[in-house]
């Protein structure tokens, strides 16, 4: 083997690492990714298209965690990830890049990314509802012959009628409902979707974007505990229709709160759910005290009782990021690991 | 915008059984019938339909196999001219696609043997049980598993009876019975079959005439115990309508009103129930001793197939051969033709409204449903899945 000449050191080949990427379900991808790209885009060249949105470092919809060898994103700046989750191997993978052969976990199912590319369309508004005084059900019809396959606790990309707005909204419907989905919108003085949403007509067309997100259900029949904040019950709807058939059938408890008595909605529509669904128990809370009977005055997080869950439950959480950061730590307090516990979190705008 | 609670996917008058509202094309991961044993000749091939599945039995070398019905190649029913060649395969009639029963992969094309797809696809099969004289099939997700026994999803085996009627997997059980095509959603058929309230139908039927037998205009239930939920752990579900004890119902003998008065004097005792996924269990009908069974098979979102199934117990040859001529000359003739074609003219009358004009939001129940509801809340509980439409782009 020659000697490499000292003139030729910066023209040194990239080094390649091997990546094995594994998903919850246990299927697995190989990759192999030059130190000058980062995983995220290996990954895509090698036909995996994973998870991501932003791909610059702030959404955290594209991490994984590393299991062996290691991943480096840079320094100097900060990630949405917390000490804890660094310190436990999770990094964004549109961030990093690979130091040496390495086994990264996803917390999603090879499903989400194959066989789902986004379908882009215009939707008809089939419906509005008002849904107490700040939130908002809007049902839409896809055009025929675009179905959407989706996993529950997916969300779709709307862009508001008459303006170059986005707003991303998780599926309120089930998975079997492929051309009528209906989503949840918290309500905001001025905000674009909820200024639209005061002259929205049935027929209007809206464009729509669909599906993404790695918050999935993978149905196990194992106690689940799902966490909503608000308009945070659109994904728990959709998964309660999944977990519905799921056999063994899981115990549920979805524990569903609003800041203020008004702003609660859908109370009926979880007790038909739970007359339906043996297995699920519901709680409604109310930061505020509130006339509506059954409703416990408190919030979602301190409405959970250490005897909601075992060392096998499985979280689901979805909320502002307060109440999302506050069910971790508490389901976190009573032993559910962290790979159990997957969440997401939206800000209104 | 008004302000609106009921709005979800479960919402207003059939909230309380959203997910059997929902079940167009019926429950999917269930057992349901196909054939009648002595319908499936050996080497026979014969195609069903069960909530929007094609499938393909055959026969062959006495074992029954279950494929699906539709060639790999361009999709044309394979039980459209049955062939089949060599035992254990059946083949395509059109090009001879040869696929093996037992796991549905493609053996040979009867004109180019050396084809690359041989080996490399396949279609699908079907979990087949045949039993006293039927035969069953899973029908659903190809990946739904476990494969539950069939005895969940048929009804119970009676014990609280001095003399209980026939299981249809019951060690001497015979079974005899006639199928039929019919117009109608499944769901409307199996809550005629249960609904306490009907009897006026059956008014003038020559079984109930000929045997002077007495059948009240209608039964109001006294209690809500009348219609029993019955949820067998890892067994049947069902409702039960509990006329074996007299003191939960009130017969209706008499209507001034339109001057109707009950016909009949003798007294005869029979008891209904429904199981999931839509089976009916009328013991002591059409006389005692005897039990029908009837299965509303769906096959698309407006049509099922009707099974109407006489089961005795025979443990000798000559019990056999009396049930067969009671069956041919008297349980046949009178019960599952003219007292049962009644029903079939009801639910193919109700049709129209539940597709035409959304019945289940626009039916008005009366007391006498509060068994129909029963069911549809216990039936909401324990479906294993939906059957949905397999057309391209239909709704």
């Amino acid at each position: 083997m020659p000697e490499p000449s000292s003139q030729t050191v910066a023209a040194e080949p990239a080094a390649v690492r091997r990546i094995q990427l594994r998903f919850a379900d246990g299927a697995t991808r190989e990759i192999l990714v030059p130190d000058d790209s980062t995983v995220l885009d290996a990954a895509r060249a090698a036909g995996v298209d994973l998870v991501s949105q932003c791909q610059v470092g702030t959404c955290c919809s594209c991490v994984g965690r590393v299991v062996s060898g290691g991943l480096e994103m840079p320094v100097a700046r900060t990630y949405p990830l917390r000490r804890e989750e660094l310190a436990e191997g999770q990094r964004l993978l549109c961030q990093s890049s690979a130091t040496a052969d390495s086994e990264v976990a996803l917390d999603y199912p090879v499903s989400v990314i194959e066989g789902r590319t986004p379908v882009r369309t215009t939707a008809k508004v089939m419906a509005v509802h008002r849904l107490g005084a700040t939130a908002v059900q809007l049902d839409l019809r896809l055009p025929k012959g675009q179905d959407l396959a989706f996993t529950p606790g997916q969300y779709a990309r709307l862009r508001v009628p008459g303006t170059e707005e986005w707003r991303s909204y998780s599926m309120a419907s089930g998975e079997r409902s492929r051309r009528k989905l209906s989503f949840l919108v918290r309500l905001l003085p001025g905000g674009a979707m909820s200024t639209y949403l005061t002259r929205a007509r049935p027929g209007d067309g809206v464009e729509i974007e669909a599906p993404f997100g790695g918050f999935v259900l993978q149905p196990r029949s194992e106690p689940h505990v799902l966490v909503a904040g608000g308009t945070g019950l659109a994904p728990m709807l959709s998964m309660l229709e999944t977990l519905q058939l799921h056999r063994p059938a899981p115990p549920i408890l979805l524990v569903f709160g609003c800041r203020r008595g008004e702003d609660l909605f859908h109370l009926d529509e979880l007790a038909a759910r739970a007359s339906f669904m043996p297995t699920l128990t519901v709680r409604v809370t109310c930061d505020e005290e509130c006339a509506e009977p059954g409703v416990l005055h408190s919030d979602p997080v301190a409405a959970l009782r250490p005897e909601d869950v075992s060392a096998a439950t499985v979280g689901y959480l979805c909320g502002p990021p307060g109440m999302v950061d506050a069910a971790r730590a508490r389901l976190t307090e009573l032993e559910v690991p962290a790979a159990r516990i997957h969440s997401e979190q939206f800000l209104a705008s | 915008m008004t302000t609106q609670n009921a709005v979800g996917n479960s919402f207003a008058v059939v909230r309380q059984y959203a997910p059997y509202v929902q079940a167009n094309w019926g429950y999917a991961n269930h057992w349901y019938p196909a054939l009648f044993s002595e319908e499936l000749a050996e080497d026979g091939v014969k195609g069903v339909t069960i909530g929007g599945h094609d499938l393909a039995l055959r026969r062959s070398q006495g074992k029954t196999y279950a494929v699906s019905d539709r060639c790999v190649h361009r999709g044309v029913k394979l039980s459209g001219k049955p062939m089949c060649l060599a035992d254990g395969t059946i083949t395509c009639w059109y090009h001879g696609f040869t696929y093996d029963l037992s796991d549905g992969n493609l053996t040979t094309i009867v004109g180019n043997p050396d084809d690359a797809l041989i080996g490399n696809v396949r279609i699908r099969t079907y979990p087949v049980q045949e039993r006293n004289g039927m035969i069953y099939v899973f029908v659903g997700d190809e990946d739904f598993s476990p494969v539950p026994d069939l005895s969940t999803d048929l009804p119970m085996k009676v014990t609280d009876d001095a003399n209980p009627v026939a299981h249809l997997l019951g060690e001497h059980t015979v079974v005899k019975g006639i199928h039929r095509r019919l117009v109608g959603n499944w769901r409307l058929a199996a809550e005629n079959g249960l609904d306490p309230g009907h009897l006026l139908v059956h008014w003038d039927n020559q079984l109930v005439v000929a045997l002077d037998r007495a059948l009240p205009l209608g039964l109001q239930a006294l209690s809500e115990d009348a219609t029993e939920m019955i949820d067998i752990p890892d067994g049947p579900k069902g409702v039960m309508n509990r006329y074996d004890k007299p003191e939960l119902y009130r017969p209706v003998l008499e209507n001034p009103k339109v001057n109707m008065t009950a016909r009949g004097t003798v007294p005869h005792y029979f008891r209904v129930s429904l199981w999931v996924p839509g089976v009916l269990m009328v013991e002591h009908w059409p006389i005692s001793n005897f039990v029908q069974y009837e299965f509303y098979v769906p096959i698309d979102d407006h049509h099922h197939e009707y099974w109407e199934v006489i089961a005795y117990r025979a443990e000798t040859e000559e019990e056999r051969k009396e049930f067969e001529f009671k069956f041919d000359n008297f349980l046949l003739p009178l019960g599952l033709l003219d007292f049962n074609n009644r029903d079939v003219f009801a639910r193919e009358a109700t049709e129209e409204h539940y597709t035409r004009f959304d019945g289940w939001t626009n039916e008005v129940l009366c007391d006498m449903d509060f068994s129909v509801v029963s069911w549809r809340k216990q039936a909401s509980r324990h479906l294993r899945g939906y059957f949905s439409s397999p057309y391209h782009d239909e709704d």
